[in-house]
């Protein structure tokens, strides 16, 4: 990690630096100062609901920093991840006041959602969707644009207005999910994990400890601390003891796969910093480089080569998994690690992203280098702060306030305190904290000097009963890993420590707590200026819609109907959605009409190919997914039918997914396949464009009424009583 | 003792007219604060022309024609 190395050695690395324990609520933080549910970002975007702080659209009582600096005369800049737009403005036409350029940013290169494929990448630049610059084969990965595009922005302002200051907003798509990493940096960790994750933990406790990261004598905490009747299955750690041969192959593979990923972003960081000091903006700089929330368990206890089967609720299988062992990382899979390394990278702390009750949630990296406006180099700091500070810190630098009106509308105060007292600091002096509360999915905690509280209940499980959550203490100042719980001990601190997170509950829109599982979050009805509608036409020649917004098939029938004037040598993608990791693809090859739907990229691909060739001429070309039933995960079975005309040219058993085909890019394209290719029968690099051939318009239909896990959604739902 | 309530809780009361209680299951969304704007159906959609040239394009069939420069007294664009 050469470009954290070389900041940190400039500069300070903070030990008890927390974040909200998920990517864009913490986000929504360090933008604006304010909790996270006072953001509305209770949770991710694709979470949201009718909730004062679940809405996941910054109010604009929550002005930006980047307004404020922007109005200071600041050139702002945001680079890469974004994942606080709500996910029906994910959209060219839809409404994009909480787009980046509406936040007080001159300038915007990266992604909306929450992730991407970091090979062929959902892209906006500044206000507009655009298409990848170049492909993978001529080196392309998205670490390496953002960095490009960085350095470009930051090159135009200092060649035009070279005496103005500038902030960016730099936000990599690695390494949160999909892990895509060139091989060459995959192949520099070759061997490093094969000592397993309990090894792992003790080598890097003992390395932090020398460091001076954590107290000599601090504890190492139990893989899989949840109770039985709290813990979420696709959570749990196996013992890596447990392990057969292949599932330890395969899991050091996919920890290899993640720490180059993790390198090549830091690495290209590095070219930044580097530029910086070359351009002699460096010294003058303040940067502060850290992480969004503790490292990802989505992977599920086995990990995954496509990630997109933890948000469809559908288990990985072993076998197939390790046929795709020496292509992790690259395009042909959408990698995710398993939940054993995700608990190892947070050592000490129990659990990892999304439990915000624990350290192995919130407490992230920070290290903060200004080589001008710090004596300190090489140095850690031990105070306690927050994503929530950040933007105070920035503010209080740069000399400015949050005011209390913003164009018109009366601010909510700022919840965050600077941390800027603390560069010269003793690095054991006392924090300007008072207090923390934390809460993601339904799980809660809170701090106070020096004391935490942390409710046992783990997030998507739809367990309920949160009044009956028991609550653990812990003296955070002396057992910094949370290892020994006080509860029984001090039963008056706890008694207090719960009332104070239920008064920060009521301050900062907290309420009502949601531990939904996954799908039933994916399916809550939301607002849209779109009507939902049975029926909708796509033309050619159009940026792909989002899925957010584009026609829903899952969990129903549907059909899809194209009016097609087929020539000589006619082929390519009529319609497209989703990826080769999940999606469906109309489209003709070899002079024959083909439907493809690629079930979470799980082999073979589905297919229906026409009995009969095309000739030119003008036709109806289409297909029908009739549903029959749900599967055991809640996916549909039924039949399809391939149509030319009103003639059924083939027809067989099929199933779909329950849940998205990305969570973000990829979308529905008419006359090509944008991005990644869903069918092996072309590829990303032609998009399967249409030629030989006229498409006038696509049309959709789908079912009224969307099938969806009743039997999930009840069980969740009595777990009221 | 009775906290004082933060302007957020204030808002929020003015606002959002569904119900919480701890638990999702026991509590009512309200999406009307949080929702998009609102467009106006069956709103005309407007494109403006605007040439570098002085004078009017006659018969443009679909559009209002608003001439940058012109020096001439121009009709209201529409």
């Amino acid at each position: 990690m050469p470009a954290a190395q070389k900041l940190a050695d400039n500069g300070l690395i903070y030990t008890q630096w927390h974040t909200c324990a998920l990517c864009a609520p913490t986000r929504s933080t360090c933008l604006t100062g304010r909790n996270h549910h006072v953001n509305g970002f209770a949770e991710i975007a694709e979470g949201a609901n009718g909730f004062p702080g679940y809405h996941a659209r910054i109010p604009a009582q929550c002005a930006t920093i980047a307004h404020i600096l922007q109005d200071a005369g600041w050139s702002t800049f945001w680079i890469g991840k974004n994942h606080n737009v709500p996910e029906q403005d994910n959209a060219p036409g839809g409404y994009k006041d909480t787009w980046p350029l509406q936040k007080g940013f001159d300038r915007f290169y990266g992604f909306l959602g929450g992730e991407t494929n970091q090979w062929y990448p959902d892209l906006v630049e500044d206000n507009h969707f655009i298409d990848q610059p170049y492909m993978p084969e001529e080196g392309y990965h998205l670490s390496k644009d953002l960095a490009d595009q960085a350095i470009r922005m930051i090159r135009d302002n200092k060649a035009s207005n070279p005496s103005k200051p500038w902030y960016m907003w730099y936000c990599p798509g690695a390494n949160h999910a999909p892990h895509h990493c060139p091989q060459d940096y995959i192949d520099k960790d070759k061997g490093k994990f094969d000592g397993g994750y309990d090894a792992y933990r003790e080598w890097v406790l003992k390395r932090m400890i020398e460091k001076g990261v954590f107290p000599e004598d601090t504890q190492m905490t139990p893989f899989n601390p949840m109770p039985e009747d709290q813990a979420n299955p696709l959570d749990v750690v196996l013992p890596w003891d447990s392990l057969s041969d292949d599932q330890k192959k395969l899991f050091s593979r996919m920890a290899e796969v993640w720490a180059g990923a993790s390198e090549y972003a830091d690495a290209q960081i590095e070219r930044i910093i580097d530029y910086l000091e070359e351009s002699g903006q460096l010294e003058n700089t303040l940067v502060l480089y850290a992480a969004d929330n503790g490292t990802s368990g989505e992977g599920s206890p086995n990990g995954s080569v496509n990630e997109n089967k933890f948000f469809n609720g559908f288990p990985d299988d072993l076998a197939e998994n390790m046929t795709m062992l020496d292509k992790l990382g690259g395009p042909d899979c959408y990698n995710h690690m398993p939940t054993g390394w995700a608990a190892a990278f947070s050592t000490p702390f129990k659990m990892f992203k999304r439990y915000s009750q624990y350290s192995g949630g919130t407490c992230d990296p920070m290290i903060i280098s200004w080589p001008k406006g710090m004596k300190a180099r090489g140095e850690v700091r031990h105070q306690y702060h927050h994503s929530v500070d950040v933007a105070a810190t920035i503010l209080d630098v740069c000399g400015l306030e949050m005011p209390d009106t913003y164009r018109g509308v009366k601010q909510y105060p700022m919840n965050g305190v600077s941390m800027a007292y603390s560069f010269d600091a003793d690095p054991d002096g006392p924090t300007q904290r008072k207090h923390q509360y934390y809460e993601m999915m339904g799980t809660r905690g809170i701090w106070e000097d020096g004391w935490h509280a942390a409710a046992t209940h783990a997030p998507l499980t739809g367990v309920g009963h949160f009044d009956q959550d028991r609550w653990e203490l812990y003296h955070v100042a002396e057992d910094r890993s949370e290892s020994t719980d006080l509860a029984d001990k001090y039963p008056e601190k706890l008694e207090h420590l719960k009332q104070l997170w239920m008064d920060e509950a009521k301050k900062n829109l907290v309420l009502p707590l949601n531990d939904w599982p996954a799908v039933q979050v994916a399916n809550i009805e939301r607002p849209s200026t779109e009507p939902p509608r049975e029926r909708y036409t796509y033309y050619p020649d159009t940026t792909p819609v989002p899925e957010g917004v584009a026609a829903n098939v899952r969990g129903r029938s549907y059909k899809i109907l194209a009016d097609v004037e087929v020539g000589d040598n006619c082929s390519g993608v009529i319609f497209a959605h989703g990826s080769r990791f999940g999606g469906h693809s109309l489209f003709v090859h070899d002079k024959k009409l083909y439907y493809v739907y690629n079930f979470l990229g799980i082999p073979p691909q589905q297919e229906l190919v026409s009995s009969e060739e095309l000739k030119p001429g003008k036709y109806t070309l289409g297909m029908e997914f009739i549903r029959e039933k749900a599967g055991q995960y809640g996916e549909s079975h039924g039949k399809a039918k391939l149509y030319i005309n009103d003639k059924v040219v083939a027809e067989g058993p099929m199933r779909t997914q329950t849940g998205k085909f990305t969570l973000c890019g990829d979308g529905l394209c008419v006359g090509r396949d944008s991005a990644d290719a869903v069918a092996s029968e072309y590829t990303p690099e032609t998009q399967g464009k249409f030629t030989g051939g006229t498409i006038q318009y696509v049309e959709v239909s789908v079912e009224k009424e969307q099938y969806r896990d009743l039997e999930r959604e009840m069980a969740a739902a009595m777990a009221v009583d | 003792m009775t906290e004082k309530k933060t302007y957020a809780e204030e808002y929020t009361e003015k606002v959002f007219k569904g119900k919480i209680e701890l638990d999702v299951r026991d509590s009512t969304p309200d999406w009307g604060p949080y929702s998009p704007r609102w467009h106006p159906r069956m709103h005309p959609t407007y494109s403006i022309s605007c040439m570098m040239i002085p004078g009017w394009l006659p018969g443009h069939p679909t559009v209002a024609g608003s001439i940058c420069r012109q020096r001439r007294s121009s009709p209201t664009t529409v």
